[in-house]
């Protein structure tokens, strides 16, 4: 057969990001080789050349083949990185516990510049453009909310370097298992909205899925760690199983696994007819799939369990990174729908529902947490719940054939561009949150709320920017929360669900007393004897610093994103 | 009565009767050769349907491995003593019965409308369905990204699952 | 099917599957007779002479023997393994070609019961199908001795199966097909034990790893008589028992009949069998040529049993998971890259 080189260049370029990371995994794992080496004498030897092999095959393929291989400065990057790595490595052996997460840090750092280069070429493009064979598709809204993933992973990669319970482990095992995990899973993410295949959105779905399950359980000898790993995993596959089944449907009656090309199945259906239940159950049993990753009430019911349990850093890459991109693909799913579909308005109905209990369930069961990271697992329930209201206004453009001309008008993405918006707001300000937890619990021991009296006053730095975290999570302005709130209910309001903001309102009133009672015990409580004087965490209070930075900017000048956002919005219409 | 309706109603009848094992029973050992035989009757609908790859797949993949692994699993679990909550069964017996009839009316009830399916057309096999599956999993334009997605997939999960199960102090001790 | 199908198939059925339950008894004829060499002793020798007629009179033993199941065995799964101990050997039989096909006025009548285009996938899942007999003997006898053995013999099968898979996938590549008989037509030039190396190592791959899915020494650690009493068949007795045996000897018969065919060319003697003009006399003497490579294995699996000490267990799963299997995948990878390159 004959290949043509330059073709499979061009589609490699396209999942540039999601390569490196692959690559991070593979750089991961070498350098834990060298680090499980008994014999130093040749850990000398062999690392040098193997990186030296490495980068002269990677200068070799554009030498010989005469084509410019895209993706090669980062890999050339990598290998560079594996060869200072193992080199500092073999000399501070011992205390070299950051090792594995440099890599994974500047492998997602790398995959996060590709996918702004990605960016500045696909915004302002509008057509998406499609790679191998039809199964990615580069559009606006992929990229961007590729790269929501891509910073939780850079983000959450930093935080493990100084995550407490992976560094006190003699020899920091675990560490590169559990960073490859986390990019695995960051990379499956990325993937999942990056396509519009079903056959390839359940195989990131389960990449995802999968290395979210072991992330969980790494803490090991820590029972909640098991056991919230045994309950994601079973209800995972659960759900899982539903989402299949429901593909299994779709896929059997229209007999084309694109997106589009079921929902144009789906419009010249026969009204009324049998088939059609079928095909509806089938979009029910896949959404509910969806809602598992989403933490939607009824599916919500592993989430604090799996939040209080996992590692902190996973627990901040499942509330932000994996429902980011499960909002992503739920979006690119809804798009499927759109046009004369008997019944869309009971599926508005449903997903107004779905949003009003979501939101109460989780900010008043909220309220009465003592654990720092089961009460964010509530709070991260009540925001998917906000976040659906953005959604439902998409089904109401639907509903109504008259404004289905609107097609890039402001109505059709005002639902989109919010719900986009929230998931970028919401990456700063909850992985911030998460990031003053490990911050604290570094200090207390324990990531119970009472222990961390009177903290604010002993790292004012820290409490200063937890409090930015907790006032953008109300939705208190001028922060990034509160522009998220407001589009996402001007979202609604303008959809006809007045109601439904009401409702949102009052919520936002009742998240008020969980995250304040927070600041309160940071600041306005005598500090308790109990923690520890800790070693400092510059580094870590630096980045929190840049988070809560990005929080006030966001909400001071919401325009530019805001924009954004719409943008990529649009990009999702075929 | 013909022999495929005979082989298919027999089939059908060790599928079921295997699912039902699988729910039914309190040895785990029993639900997981309840699940072989589901399996197998599943292998069974392929031949008849003419995709003996499939079915000879279907065999490799879940009955000589995955059950495999089950049974290996579960073979030392001792068998559940608890008592049979009646009202749970029935829930999700309703449950069963409702998703049967509305399966069966909507089966019934399309008249024969098959999309994306040509009936005339025979079931490809043999060697030509295997040089076919194994180009597409190589073919750019079909599914190689997948196929090299599913790699890192098993990769990470193979990691993970050593770190897991490894005993304590394994390494570097 | 036309009649004529249908009867060549049944006289096939009725053929082969009697020469490989005939060469199963003989076998554990000559297993005892063997071992009585190479320890010196007589071995049977009352029944007939020659002690000939031993099989016959075993097996007319074990049908007069009383069944016996444990208390608190497990009675379904009980009666059940030894059957599905021996099924998988059987149904291989269905697409092993014992000899050159048969060509008769132009139409050819190919020699394998069942000359199936996927025939090495139909011999892979028996293969992983045969560990369900011994592990579910092991269980349902309520025995610890045998669940150990079952324990053991599952894990053992299923990490060899790995090695002998990947080896098997070296042999398609070198032949181009999934056909049990092209894969032998194609050696009728070079057998594939003397493609050096990938051909020689993937034989030895397949050969150990032959030993060890039949439960044989110095693999049988299933049964491992000092440890385990009897393993997964401590407390079997009468014609299951037999069952489990004719199991064995059956699958040891299947594997020399798979080695004779992925490896030393089946039916095929350096050309000389080939070239036959008689279409009879061709299929005859391949038949026999056949069954004497096969006979060869027969020998070789009783001479390694009574020659080779035992592994211990952490020694075997060691051999399977960090030498075969990595030497086998290797070995692929060696196999594809001279088959794309166009040396081999």
């Amino acid at each position: 057969m004959d290949y043509d080189f330059a073709s499979y260049l061009r589609d490699l370029r396209t999942i540039g990001p999601e390569l490196i990371l692959c690559g991070t995994i593979l750089v991961l794992f070498l350098v834990d080789l060298w680090r499980i080496g008994r014999n130093r004498t040749i850990s000398w030897v062999l690392a040098p050349l193997v990186t030296f092999a490495a980068c002269y095959g990677l200068y070799l393929v554009p030498a010989t083949t005469g084509i410019d291989v895209d993706l090669w400065p980062e890999f050339l990057g990598l290998t560079a990185v594996y060869a200072v790595v193992t080199v500092a490595d073999l000399r501070w052996r011992g205390r070299d516990r950051w090792v594995p997460g440099a890599v994974a840090v500047i492998g997602a750092a790398l995959a996060c510049l590709r996918l702004w280069q990605q960016g500045v070429e696909v915004f302002g493009e509008g057509a998406a453009a499609f790679s191998w064979g039809g199964l990615v598709r580069v559009d606006a809204f992929g990229v961007l909310l590729r790269g929501l993933a891509c910073l939780t992973l850079l983000v959450t990669s930093w935080f493990t370097i100084f995550y407490a319970p992976m560094r006190r482990d003699p020899g920091a095992k675990g560490v590169t298992e559990f960073l490859a995990c986390l990019a695995a899973a960051a990379a499956g993410g990325m993937f999942l909205v990056a396509t519009e295949n079903l056959l390839f959105i359940y195989l990131s779905l389960e990449l995802l899925s999968l290395c979210s399950y072991l992330q969980v359980g790494m803490l090991k000898g820590d029972r909640r760690s098991s056991e919230a790993s045994l309950k994601y995993l079973i209800y995972g596959s659960v759900a899982s199983g539903f989402m299949l089944f429901g593909f299994s449907l779709l896929y059997g009656f229209s007999g084309e696994l694109a997106i589009p090309k079921i929902g144009q199945f789906l419009q010249t259906m026969p009204r009324h007819s049998p088939e059609g239940v079928l095909m509806t159950v089938g979009v029910l049993l896949s959404f509910s799939g969806f809602a598992y990753k989403l933490t939607l009430v009824p599916f919500h019911f592993w989430a604090p369990d799996v939040y209080e349990g996992a590692p902190t850093p996973t627990t901040a890459f499942l509330s932000v990174g994996s429902k980011a991109v499960s909002f992503g693909i739920m979006l690119r799913f809804l798009h499927m729908l759109t046009g004369d579909i008997v019944w869309a308005p009971g599926l508005v109905h449903l997903a107004a529902l779905a949003a009003v209990v979501t939101m109460t369930y989780g900010n008043l069961a909220a309220l009465h947490q003592s654990n720092l990271k089961r009460l964010f697992g509530y709070s991260s329930i009540a925001h998917a719940g906000y976040m659906l209201l953005g959604v439902v206004t998409v089904f109401q453009f639907m509903e109504d054939p008259a404004t289905g001309l609107l097609r890039e008008g402001r109505f059709f993405g005002e639902g989109y561009a919010a719900v986009l918006f929230y998931l970028g707001a919401y990456l700063l300000m909850n992985l911030g949150a998460f990031g003053a937890v490990i911050f604290l619990a570094n200090r207390t021991g324990s990531e119970e709320i009472e222990d961390i009296r009177g903290l604010g006053w002993k790292s004012p730095w820290v409490g200063g920017a937890f409090i930015v975290f907790l006032l953008s999570l109300t939705g208190i302005p001028p922060t990034a929360g509160f522009f998220a709130k407001w589009y996402v209910f001007r979202a609604a309001i303008d959809g006809g669900f007045l109601w439904l903001a009401v409702v949102a309102g009052i919520n936002t009133v009742i998240s008020l007393f969980y995250y304040f009672r927070i600041g309160r015990m940071l600041f306005l409580r005598d500090g308790s004897e109990a923690f520890f004087e800790a070693p400092r965490a510059p580094w870590l209070a630096a980045v929190l610093l840049l988070l809560a930075f990005g929080t006030l900017w966001f909400g001071v000048f919401p325009g530019a994103a805001r924009e954004v956002a719409a943008e990529a919005a649009r990009s999702l219409g075929w | 009565m013909s022999a495929e309706i005979l082989a298919f109603l027999v089939l059908a009848t060790a599928t079921v009767a295997g699912g039902v094992v699988t729910l039914w029973s309190r040895y785990v050992v029993h639900s997981a050769f309840g699940l072989m035989l589901s399996l197998l009757g599943v292998a069974g609908f392929y031949v008849l349907l003419g995709s003996d790859f499939l079915a000879v797949t279907q065999v490799v993949v879940y009955v000589g491995g995955v059950v495999v692994l089950y049974l290996f699993g579960v073979m030392l679990t001792p068998p559940d003593r608890e008592e049979r909550s009646i009202r749970r069964i029935a829930v999700a017996g309703i449950f069963a019965v409702a998703a049967l009839v509305v399966l069966l009316k909507a089966v019934f009830g399309m008249e024969g409308r098959w999309y994306g399916v040509d009936p005339d057309r025979g079931p490809a096999s043999g060697g030509a369905v295997i040089r076919e599956v194994g180009n597409a999993f190589m073919d750019k334009e079909a599914y190689l990204l997948p196929f090299e997605i599913a790699s890192v997939l098993l990769l990470v999960a193979l990691v993970g699952a050593v770190f897991i199960a490894r005993r304590e102090g394994g390494r570097g001790s | 099917m036309t009649t004529a199908a249908l009867i060549a198939t049944l006289v096939k059925i009725a053929v082969f599957f009697g020469i490989t339950i005939s060469l199963a008894a003989v076998s554990t004829l000559f297993e005892r007779k063997i071992s009585a060499w190479i320890q010196q002793r007589y071995g049977p020798n009352r029944v007939g002479p020659w002690g000939v007629l031993q099989p016959l009179a075993d097996g007319l033993k074990f049908i007069f023997k009383e069944e016996v199941a444990p208390a608190g065995a497990n009675r379904l799964l009980f009666r059940l393994a030894p059957a599905m101990a021996a099924a998988p050997a059987f149904m291989t039989v269905a697409v092993v070609p014992f000899t050159f096909p048969l060509i008769l006025d132009g139409t050819r009548i190919p020699m394998a019961i069942a000359d199936i285009d996927i025939g090495v996938l139909f011999f892979m899942a028996m293969g992983s199908l045969a560990v369900y007999g011994i592990m579910l003997g092991g269980w349902a006898s309520n025995n610890k001795y045998s669940l150990l053995g079952g324990l053991r013999s599952s894990a053992q099968m299923i990490s060899y199966e790995l090695a002998m898979m990947v080896s098997v996938i070296t042999v398609l590549t070198l032949a181009g097909s999934m056909n049990l008989t092209r894969i032998f037509e194609a050696q009728i030039p070079l057998w594939n034990i003397a493609v050096f190396p990938v051909g020689t190592i993937a034989f030895g791959i397949f050969l150990i790893a032959a030993f060890a899915e039949t439960n044989r020494h110095p693999f049988d650690l299933a049964e491992c008589e000092t440890e385990l009493v009897g393993g997964f068949h401590t407390e079997y007795s009468s014609m299951k028992f037999a069952l489990f045996f004719l199991g064995e000897y059956s699958a040891m018969v299947m594997m020399s009949g798979l080695i004779t065919t992925f490896f030393l060319g089946g039916p095929s003697l350096f050309g000389l069998v080939n070239g036959i003009e008689d279409p009879w006399i061709k299929v005859l003497a391949g038949l026999g040529v056949f069954l004497a490579k096969v006979c060869f294995f027969l020998f070789l699996f009783i001479w390694v049993r009574w020659t080779i000490p035992r592994f211990r267990w952490d020694q075997l799963m060691h051999l399977g998971w960090k030498l075969l299997l990595p030497l086998s995948l290797a070995n692929l990878l060696l196999a594809g890259t001279l088959v794309a390159t166009g040396v081999l």
